[in-house]
């Protein structure tokens, strides 16, 4: 796989002090955050708060952040050490050990959130889930194929044109409209 | 929102929209409630799509981490640094290598030997004046026995004559200040 990670350019930006770009990956990430931050903390209003620390830390150290590593790599270290010094200053003692990045994601640290998570909230998520999995099936082949390289190999728009034989421009329209498609299904479920 | 805006935002989220383009689409997030409501939805459809949990609207903390970083300072990052190429690296080195060797070269003589070489560029030479080295009691050395005043003697005039040092003036002054012995 050589696609250039899509945060690159946001992380780029946000270091030359564009908040507008740091703005986008707080919305990209906050849920995987906040996911994480809720194996340390249960409370889910201190949940949120800690979760705001760490793209707050995260933001103030951005200028030393080398990209030796992914910038989810970086942000999980903050995650879990501020989750951490939160325990240690509410005098509780942290988990003695810490998971992977790919390992937590893999157990579905989003188990914690759904502790508290009302359930229509839950119901809400998987009708959400649903909802979004039936619109993938209905798209046209080359659509799906397209979205699906993208979303679940993480190929960039190069290989997938490499591998569905057509223009880079065409992946970039197949890929829009198979999201546009899912979007029309999923946006009345979101609307209050 | 135009469907232009839409595209542009699918390519963002990839991170496949050209630069000049993305700073354009920034400011259009910022300012398009609607656009950011569709870069949400657009992430959730890929998080399903990989099976990760979603838990919609139980965390948004976007808009409290905006309102607390407007009262920051803008933070930048450090420039690049400019990259040499590897040679220019090599030319740098063997350059300062050359200008320390000729420094040593020019000042070597004039810093070790000092006054026991003459220089060219000395003008006018006088012959030191002599400076007897004189203990309290007048005597030269603190010694009454005259065979080991001449070894101390002796030894000095060997001192000076290979000490590299010897001519450094407010280090060894002690060799300046000696005299050889008359009868040598």
């Amino acid at each position: 796989m050589t696609n250039r990670p899509p945060d690159d350019e946001l992380v780029e930006r946000a270091r030359g002090g564009d908040r507008r770009a740091f703005d986008l990956l707080v919305l990209r990430y906050q849920q995987r955050v906040a996911n994480l931050v809720s194996r340390y903390v249960r409370e889910p209003s201190e949940t949120q708060d800690v979760t705001q620390e760490v793209f707050i830390k995260a933001y103030r150290a951005l200028k030393g952040f080398r990209r030796d590593s992914a910038f989810y790599t970086w942000l999980y270290r903050i995650a879990i050490n501020t989750a951490k010094n939160f325990l240690v200053a509410q005098s509780r003692r942290p988990p003695g050990s810490d998971l992977g990045v790919e390992t937590a994601e893999q157990l579905g640290m989003g188990g914690r959130i759904r502790d508290y998570a009302t359930p229509e909230r839950e119901l809400l998520s998987e009708e959400i889930a649903t909802t979004i999995r039936a619109a993938l099936d209905g798209l046209p082949e080359d659509l799906r194929t397209a979205i699906t390289l993208r979303e679940l190999e993480g190929m960039s728009y190069e290989e997938i044109a490499e591998a569905m034989s057509c223009p880079i421009g065409t992946v970039r329209s197949r890929i829009f409209r198979a999201r546009e498609v899912i979007d029309k299904h999923l946006k009345p479920l979101l609307q209050p | 929102m135009s469907w232009e805006q839409r595209e542009h935002l699918s390519s963002l989220l990839d991170g496949e929209l050209d630069p000049a383009t993305q700073d354009r689409v920034l400011g259009e997030l910022n300012e398009d409630e609607g656009l950011r409501d569709l870069w949400g939805r657009y992430h959730l459809i890929g998080e399903v799509l990989r099976g990760e949990p979603v838990s919609h609207g139980v965390i948004a903390v976007a808009d409290r981490v905006r309102k607390c970083l407007e009262e920051e300072p803008v933070m930048l990052s450090p420039r690049p640094r400019i990259s040499i190429p590897r040679g220019l690296v090599h030319v740098g080195g063997w350059a300062l290598a050359a200008s320390v060797a000729l420094l040593a070269i020019v000042s070597g003589p004039t810093l070790f030997r000092g006054a026991a070489t003459p220089s060219t560029w000395l003008v006018r030479q006088e012959p030191p004046t002599p400076i007897l080295y004189r203990d309290q009691s007048g005597v030269r050395w603190g010694v009454r026995r005259p065979e080991v005043e001449s070894k101390l003697n002796s030894f000095l005039a060997n001192h000076q004559a290979y000490s590299p040092v010897a001519g450094l003036k407010g280090m060894v002054s002690y060799a300046t200040f000696a005299r050889y012995d008359s009868g040598r």
